[in-house]
């Protein structure tokens, strides 16, 4: 019974112990990784920009001190020219865009158009989703074939909650966050970003053009 | 030797030919756009503290990639921040109210080598400096601007054939990166105030993440800098979460602290920690310090909680029989 004692009162020691012993391997282990994942999620370090315009960051811990390292984000958007074809109506045309990123944390996903898809005399409006609800910042569902416009979904991990299936959100002039990458993933990976165009019989005839823009935004 | 028929040949490159030209003569466009760009810096604090000064903030840009990229400057207005999302929420040009519009119109201005610019053209791996330079003309009455500049891939215009009798439609597919810039052309003090501050623990790793809620009562941006410190139940540190942010003027901002925020991983710990909060309004000088108590709720850390149970059980077994033969 005494050996049973002993080796209790070790396992209570070095689980009391432990702290002091692993926290160096972990360190390093943790360094590695925030060294290649390095930018400010929502707690941007201080730039040389900030550092100048303000006087007073003497007085920082030291844990603000640390140097700035520079922000490097890849971003490839398949396809670059995206063709919906020849749209028929009340006959929607499905798209995909795809996101490959090395996006770091921090960073969010937004999307939005330079104008409606316009042609020399009319435009293709937003989209309205089925009950008309949808809108810049809340995806409505989209099935029937008498709702019309351009609209866009998301359908990947980090992207926001209300993306359910077939749900989209009109495409804005105004920029829109749609997904936020996941600090446990380092990057979102092939974001996919369905787009639905749906036009009216009475839609005149032409060739409608536009500019999407996915913008990559800090969180601030 | 038997020859090969003059027939089966022409057949085989009439098929042959019919599989390549569909991958040869589809359109070039159709393929990835690659956007590899840096900017630095992320955020910029600006005061402007009389009527008629003027500052340059230098934004550095590299195009990382592999083929010459050519990027138009924009300009988002920042309405307020989300409450829950901590997003930034783009105003409308529309809802621009007018002296709004002749602050972004005629106070802002890009420059390179001293000459005004709309856009940037990027060799590549080539950096480049540009200058946002702002002025407070005509800005007496509003103290705060937001707004952010994104570098949007610009590509040639394609020709508008028009089709009469039916519809086409297409779109460019752009890429772009944006930073934020944080102005100030008034002379008030942020007051910043803590709301709350409560911890959660992973039970698969016994990493504690924080909830930090400020807000900023005055019309002023605030930087704040500190952290969260974390003691374990022997009053030893083990680890910080550095906390660096900007809280806009009149928002209030809930700051969540991951376990990938802390300096290094929380070793396994008995229980009760306690986190110690520091964090000071740059402006102002006000310093915010509260300390909160957390328990960790580990697989390991129940392990040993365990086996002190069984220990502490054995004790009094132990105890109870001693006494029981006496």
């Amino acid at each position: 019974m005494h050996v049973l004692t002993v080796f209790i009162l070790f396992l209570l020691i070095s689980a009391l112990l432990a702290p002091s012993g692993f926290a160096q391997v972990m360190q390093q282990e943790e360094y590695i990784l925030r060294l290649d994942s390095y930018s400010q999620p929502t707690t941007p370090l201080p730039s040389s920009t900030e550092r100048n315009s303000t006087e007073d960051l003497k007085s920082l811990p030291p844990a603000t001190k640390t140097p700035q390292l520079s922000q490097s984000l890849n971003l490839s958007v398949t396809p670059g020219f995206l063709d919906f074809g020849i749209v028929h109506a009340t006959n929607p045309v499905n798209r995909l865009i795809e996101i490959s990123s090395t996006t770091l944390p921090g960073f969010l996903l937004y999307i939005f158009e330079n104008r409606n898809l316009q042609a020399e005399t009319s435009e293709i409006p937003q989209a309205s989703c089925d009950s008309g609800t949808c809108s810049q910042s809340m995806a409505g569902e989209w099935n029937s074939t008498l709702s019309f416009g351009l609209g866009y979904s998301c359908a990947s991990e980090g992207c926001d909650q209300d993306f359910r299936e077939n749900h989209f959100r009109p495409l804005t002039l105004t920029p829109t966050a749609f997904a936020k990458p996941d600090e446990d993933q380092f990057g979102l990976k092939n974001t996919k970003i369905p787009l639905r165009l749906n036009t009216s019989a009475t839609q005149t005839p032409g060739s409608y053009q536009n500019s999407i823009i996915i913008l990559a935004v800090p969180e601030l | 030797m038997k020859l090969i028929e003059p027939k089966i040949i022409l057949r085989t490159a009439v098929t042959a030919t019919l599989c390549v030209a569909p991958f040869l003569l589809a359109p070039k466009h159709a393929l990835a756009q690659n956007f590899s760009l840096s900017l630095e810096p992320t955020i910029s604090s600006i005061t402007l503290p009389y009527e008629s000064s003027e500052k340059k903030v230098p934004l550095t840009l590299r195009n990382a990639s592999n083929e010459t990229t050519r990027l138009r400057i924009e300009i988002f207005p920042i309405q307020q921040i989300d409450k829950i999302t901590g997003r930034p929420i783009y105003q409308p040009i529309s809802d621009l109210t007018n002296e709004q519009q002749s602050f972004y119109s005629s106070a802002i201005s890009f420059e390179q080598d001293g000459k005004k610019i709309t856009e940037i053209i990027l060799s590549p791996k080539q950096s480049s400096e540009i200058s946002l330079k702002i002025s407070n003309k005509g800005s007496q009455n509003i103290s705060e601007y937001y707004f952010s500049v994104g570098f949007i891939k610009s590509s040639p215009p394609k020709n508008n054939v028009a089709q009469a009798e039916e519809i086409t439609a297409s779109s460019d597919i752009q890429p772009g990166i944006a930073t934020h810039i944080l102005v100030s052309t008034g002379t008030a003090v942020s007051d910043v105030e803590l709301k709350s501050l409560s911890a959660r623990t992973d039970t698969a790793k016994a990493f504690p993440s924080f909830d930090l809620t400020l807000k900023n009562s005055q019309n002023k941006h605030s930087r704040i800098y500190g952290n969260i410190s974390i003691y374990n139940l022997l009053n030893q540190k083990i680890t910080d979460y550095p906390i660096h942010s900007y809280i806009l003027g009149d928002q209030e901002k809930t700051i969540s602290l991951t376990k990938y925020k802390a300096t290094n991983k929380p070793p396994l710990s008995l229980g009760i920690n306690s986190a110690r909060l520091t964090v000071t309004d740059e402006a102002s000088g006000k310093t915010l310090t509260k300390d909160i108590y957390y328990l960790t709720s580990s697989k390991k850390t129940i392990a040993v909680w365990v086996l002190v149970l069984i220990f502490l059980i054995y004790i009094f077994y132990k105890a109870a029989k001693r006494a029981s033969r006496l």
